[in-house]
């Protein structure tokens, strides 16, 4: 077996791999033979068969079997003899096996990029400054604060409704003089500014006071759910019963029952939140380490991209993009992806994907299965039937592959920060959590 | 005889066990129309496969009798004819369907 490497581009190569011809017809004859002794032809008895017969018969199809069988096998020890390690797989220019003949040599061409050297740069001088983070008193208070003015506690006031009110009510919709299915409710509570009802519904209940009655006009958007209704025009008889306030839920045993704490009232919730926020800490100064981490990685080793992949993971996105999954596609902290950075986001993700694959392999990390099965009882832990998803990740080998890579991503950046220099930097919970900007918003 | 005629004489070669042993004795095996003569078969190997042909014989192989349920039926009958080939002469079927 001969190859010949030509350099197309930086990491382009494209091979020229010729088979001789003895190797194909030793092949061949074997084939024929192992054949003979099974065919089932008319005339003949089973394994009967001379193999004069049998070559008559069979040659054509059996040495395009051997074809296809040597250039597989032939690329593969041709890759490991030039010492070429591909960074996908190898594209094979389409030959014509009709036209090969028997007893001659043959050659193919495959082209295929190289996987870029990659030297990985000392980390040890390398500065993260960590977050250091305590949630203080303050921080849970603000989250209670905020808690609080979601579940309001309404109040019954004697005057005219507003905007944020709660009004109990019934109403009675007709549609030229006809009742209408579904159009009819009693004690109705309604949040007024809520947006609950379709347009126009809530602002002439506004100003209403309790005992009032009022007929009002609505007319269904033309893009309404229900066909029948969408784009007519409705009035609406109402009968308001009650107007309520919001006040300020008090802080105590009733108020931490409603997020499902059974005992120990407000200190049980605190505790609770508290937990709840360490953890979304622990999540989210960790996807801020990894992006901070990965970008000063990436600036760190520059290398060639290998085409191939570049367009494989473009073509991917573009995919993704156009079933509008973009949100998956973003990285935390910035811009969603559209069709004009989705280039250089693709650059961006076969860089990074290749170097830690390369830390990985260089410095022999392998996945920790307790992490892994800690992981995947994390990410379970959101449905419904935690074993049951946990099991199926278990069970299901290419879910399981997909939370190796997630912990071994994680295990890299451990890595890495284990050689680098880090230091602490304290910071406050609103700071890592972005909050101040929300709350702008 | 008419070449019309030669050209329809042979109907097939006969691939079997015996044939591809008879085969390496120089002889090729052929099913051939019923009525055909020895001498007719031979001009006609002569004919269409270019060859010198030494001698011909044939044999009249029996119908089978086949039962389809309750229906008796037999098979059709053929005709073999063994085509000895002269010295040196030969016939390749490399391209030919049975």
């Amino acid at each position: 077996m001969s190859v010949t490497v030509e350099n197309v581009s930086q990491l382009g190569r494209k091979l020229t791999i010729e088979v001789p011809a003895e190797a194909i017809t030793k092949d061949v004859s074997e084939r024929l033979q192992k054949l003979a002794r099974e065919a089932r032809l008319p005339g003949f008895r089973p394994g009967k068969v001379p193999l004069k017969v049998i070559r008559q018969r069979y040659l054509k199809p059996v040495t395009q079997e051997t074809l296809a069988n040597l250039m597989q096998s032939s690329l593969m020890s041709a890759l490991e003899d030039k010492g070429i390690k591909p960074a996908a797989y190898p594209k094979v220019l389409p030959v014509d096996l009709e036209k090969y003949e028997e007893g001659q040599e043959f050659s193919y061409q495959v082209e295929l990029d190289e996987l870029p050297k990659i030297e990985l740069a000392t980390l040890t001088d390398v500065a993260f400054e960590q977050p250091q983070v305590e949630i203080t008193d303050l921080d849970i208070h603000t989250v209670l604060e905020r808690m609080r003015e979601q579940n309001p506690q309404w109040k019954a006031v004697e005057r005219a409704c507003q905007d944020k009110d709660k009004v109990m009510m019934d109403f009675e919709g007709s549609i030229d003089g006809e009742l209408f299915p579904g159009g009819k409710a009693e004690g109705f509570g309604l949040v007024l500014g809520s947006g609950g009802m379709i347009p126009g519904f809530e602002e002439p209940i506004i100003g209403m006071s309790k005992g009032d009655e009022k007929d009002i006009t609505v007319t269904f958007p033309a893009e309404y759910h229900a066909k029948e209704l969408a784009g007519k025009e409705a009035t609406f008889k109402i009968v308001v019963h009650e107007v309520l306030e919001p006040a300020l839920a008090d802080l105590d045993e009733a108020f931490a029952q409603q997020f499902g704490i059974k005992e120990g009232g407000m200190d049980a919730l605190k505790k609770d939140v508290k937990g709840n926020m360490e953890r979304e800490l622990k999540m989210k100064i960790n996807t801020q380490m990894k992006e901070i981490v990965f970008t000063k990685l990436l600036e760190m080793h520059a290398f060639d991209l290998p085409v191939s992949l570049l367009v494989e993971e473009t073509a991917n996105m573009r995919r993704l993009l156009e079933q509008g999954a973009a949100n998956s596609l973003k990285r935390p902290g910035l811009d969603a992806i559209t069709e004009d950075n989705l280039e250089e986001e693709a650059n961006r993700r076969v860089h990074l994907g290749l170097l830690i694959a390369h830390i990985i392999e260089a410095k022999g990390i392998k996945a920790d299965m307790n992490r892994i099965s800690e992981r995947i009882f994390e990410m379970a832990s959101v449905y419904e039937q935690p074993e049951q998803i946990a099991a199926w990740y278990l069970q299901n080998e290419n879910a399981r592959k997909e939370v190796e890579s997630m912990v071994l991503e994680d295990q890299v950046l451990d890595w890495i920060l284990s050689e680098a220099k880090i230091t602490d930097k304290p910071t406050s919970y609103k700071e890592v959590m972005g909050l101040d900007e929300k709350a702008e918003k | 005889m008419n070449k019309e005629r030669l050209m329809n004489v042979l109907l097939s070669p006969s691939v079997t066990e015996k044939s591809s042993r008879v085969g390496d004795m120089g002889q090729v095996v052929f099913k051939v129309i019923k009525d055909a003569s020895k001498p007719e078969i031979k001009k006609a190997v002569e004919l269409l496969f270019n060859v010198e042909v030494d001698a011909v014989r044939v044999s009249n192989v029996k119908s089978k009798a086949k039962r389809f349920g309750q229906v008796q039926g037999r098979r059709q009958g053929w005709k073999k004819a063994y085509v000895s080939l002269k010295e040196g002469h030969d016939i390749s079927f490399a391209n030919a369907d049975k």
